[in-house]
């Protein structure tokens, strides 16, 4: 225990850095404006006010913004996770033609940054008359390579092909295998992916900025930022408003913690 | 690994439908916009800003009683540089353009680029020259950064000329001249201020990542002190003796204490500098006071004043211009006629001149609205009374031209990172020049 105590100590001082941030946050949402940068600072708010959390529900649409990004990101969370679930199974245990091709090809696009397809994607779906925000925030997400290179790594190193050729030989359908063995199998990775998914569909700025017009239907992100434009920088709005943008990633991050870990370190450790 | 059975006829006729109903829906896409020139009519506003939505909201009234139209706006808001970004994808996917939009002067060099201006934006010239007077009313040091090839493609929302800002009370009490001739000689004061009671006078911006805002404190002295970044015809004039003066003036202020370093105009740094008085004084644009100053320190209301800048002792002018927004609007849409009237009889009118200086701070385009009484008659609380008016219209005539070029961001880019070496005594002021001058035509490719 004593020769462990260096590195409780110094775990515990960047456990205090990484948190810093978000509890400088915390106390900013709570304090007036001008004292949210005094100096020397403080940690705890005194006086402690409530006015910028009024003011942000009163004075603009926040609650519309969090509902589009919550929902969107869920949505675009559950449609993401089966279809690369879906994919990822068909990379790993069955043999088609142009499979290997397919997989190269997928893969190499991780490296394509985002900003680069942009315009191309935004053209194409409103040349298909798919551009309406609800539709068009989702779709973009729901077959990330990287979710489908992982579910495909997942399912070759845990899913033995043995088990489901004991499906097929009692009758079992490729859909049912899917459903009923592979799903359920997938659990630990399932939840890992989940989370990793919805981050990047609640944090997105760029693919919104470009869609969205009407402000009702901006996404947190978006929202946030019109508090910061101009050279009127709100922190005392922006500090609230992250303070509660941050509710919803913490709360899938508690649910989903057990499966995320199980996930994370699936082939670290060898069976 | 498993080999699935080969696709039956069935499955194969389900995929080509569903690629004939995509390939449907491409066709259907798009459609005509038929021109309105009268009735009820709603405006798609496009702004980084939200006083010129109240401005442009406050208009309705008066450009309702002057046009065929009955007026409502739309409005959204986005980031300077993200306003471009969304009109671009937007026009290139051929839907969701604005009617009508405000361009950070900083970002409209992207609109300079090939011939997107022409393609997207109205040309107002013409318009401009049917108003009678109008083209020699409006400054043309505020027409010319949102203009090609002398066609104008967006109206300025400000003359931003650049002044000095100072603590009343802390000149007083540290016996400071309110009236300085030289920077040279303020700057010798400033070094005695900062060693005396660890104030500075004079600030650069070291915010690494906005390159903009590092650039712009060493902007408004140089095109004081003549200098300039592009000239009228788009070539790169940086590498010249007043940009190396006005940078070693900033170099050796930072060395002397006469200058401090902030890495925020607008944030945190800046509001610490300000609470603690470790900043008595900037030079900044006019705009500053109601986005940098009342933000930050409400609470110095009263303490405040502005006076002119002190010259350069080697030549130049008495002020600069830093900043703007420039109002265009988008041509071929059904709205583009209402759009224009608006922006007309709301921006452009006398009353909307002397509204926009009263209401948002900024200051006329056009030289007839300057000898207007009601704008020197107004006094500014924050800065204790001050009528600061007849200031600004004595500097009016000096307010240098300013020229931009669609490799802004470019050299915006280079610039920054050398001024900082410059800062840090990494490189001297000729050396950060030349090699600014040197990378940006590497990139640019001019």
């Amino acid at each position: 225990m004593r020769t462990r105590l260096p590195l409780y100590g110094v775990l515990v001082l960047l456990l205090l850095a990484f948190l810093a941030p978000l509890l400088w946050a915390l106390s900013g949402s709570f304090k007036p404006r001008g004292d949210i940068f005094a100096y020397p600072p403080r940690l705890i708010p005194d006086p402690f006010t409530l006015d910028n959390y009024q003011r942000l529900f009163s004075g603009q649409p926040f609650w519309r913004w969090f509902l589009m990004s919550t929902v969107v990101a869920l949505a675009a969370t559950a449609v993401s996770v089966f279809v690369c679930a879906l994919a990822g199974y068909g990379f790993a245990k069955f043999r088609f033609a142009g499979r290997k091709l397919l997989f190269g090809v997928m893969f190499s696009s991780l490296s394509i940054p985002f900003a680069v397809i942009l315009v191309p994607l935004f053209v194409m779906l409103v040349k298909t008359g798919l551009g309406s925000p609800w539709f068009a925030l989702i779709v973009p997400w729901v077959a990330p390579a990287f979710g489908i290179f992982m579910m495909q790594q997942y399912i070759v190193q845990s899913i033995p092909d043995s088990v489901l050729e004991a499906a097929r030989i009692d009758g079992a359908g490729e859909f049912g295998i899917f459903r009923t063995i592979v799903l359920p199998l997938l659990r630990p990775a399932l939840g890992a992916l989940a989370v990793w998914q919805f981050l990047q569909s609640y944090n997105s700025f760029l693919w919104p900025l470009v869609l969205v017009s009407d402000s009702s239907q901006y996404t947190l992100p978006l929202g946030l930022q019109t508090l910061f434009v101009s050279e009127q920088r709100q922190y005392d709005l922006v500090l609230a408003g992250a303070v509660i943008a941050v509710v919803p990633a913490v709360a899938l991050f508690v649910l989903l913690r057990k499966q995320l870990l199980e996930g994370l370190s699936t082939g670290a450790v060898k069976g | 690994m498993y080999t699935p059975p080969h696709p039956n006829r069935r499955a194969l006729l389900r995929g080509a439908l569903g690629l004939g109903t995509a390939a449907a829906l491409t066709a259907c896409a798009g459609g005509s916009a038929t021109v309105r020139t009268s009735g009820e009519i709603t405006l798609a506003l496009w702004t980084h800003d939200p006083g010129y939505e109240a401005f442009f909201e406050k208009g309705i009234p008066q450009a309702d009683r002057r046009t065929d139209f009955r007026y409502h706006l739309k409005v959204t808001r986005a980031g300077a540089p993200d306003i471009v970004t969304k009109l671009l994808a937007q026009a290139v996917a051929g839907r969701g353009t604005p009617d009508l939009v405000g361009f950070e002067i900083g970002s409209f060099p992207r609109m300079l680029r090939g011939d997107i201006a022409e393609r997207l934006l109205y040309d107002l010239t013409d318009d401009i020259a049917a108003v009678p007077g109008l083209k020699a009313d409006l400054l043309p040091a505020r027409t010319a950064p949102f203009s090609k090839d002398g066609r104008v493609y967006a109206l300025d929302s400000d003359t931003p000329m650049v002044v000095y800002f100072y603590r009343d009370d802390l000149f007083d009490r540290y016996n400071l001249p309110k009236q300085t001739v030289t920077w040279e000689e303020f700057a010798d004061l400033g070094a005695r201020v900062h060693q005396e009671h660890g104030a500075s006078m004079c600030v650069v911006s070291t915010a690494g990542s906005d390159a903009g805002q590092v650039v712009q404190s060493f902007q408004m002295l140089l095109y004081q002190r003549g200098g300039a970044f592009f000239d009228a015809d788009q070539n790169l004039v940086l590498d010249s003796p007043e940009a190396e003066d006005v940078l070693r003036f900033l170099c050796d202020g930072l060395r002397s204490g006469f200058v401090i370093d902030v890495s925020d105009y607008y944030g945190a740094a800046m509001q610490t500098a300000l609470k603690q008085d470790r900043v008595i004084g900037l030079p900044m644009a006019i705009w500053y006071k109601n986005y940098g100053l009342v933000p930050n320190v409400p609470e110095q209301k009263g303490k405040w004043r502005v006076k002119a800048l002190p010259r350069f002792a080697r030549g130049g002018a008495a002020t600069a211009a830093v900043g703007g927004t420039g109002f265009g609007v988008i041509k071929d849409k059904a709205n583009t006629q209402a759009t224009r009237e608006f922006l007309f009889n709301t921006w452009l009118t006398h009353d909307g001149q002397v509204r926009r200086f009263t209401e948002t701070g900024y200051l006329p385009t056009r030289r007839s609205v300057y000898d207007d009484p009601r704008l020197s008659a107004a006094r500014d609380d924050f800065c204790g009374g001050q009528r600061l008016f007849p200031l600004y219209r004595e500097l009016l005539p000096q307010v240098p031209p300013f020229h931009q070029s669609p490799d802004q961001s470019i050299l915006y880019d280079v610039l920054a990172g050398n001024l900082l070496r410059a800062y840090h005594g990494d490189l001297s002021p000729r050396q950060a020049l030349k090699q600014t001058a040197a990378d940006f035509r590497d990139q640019a490719g001019r």
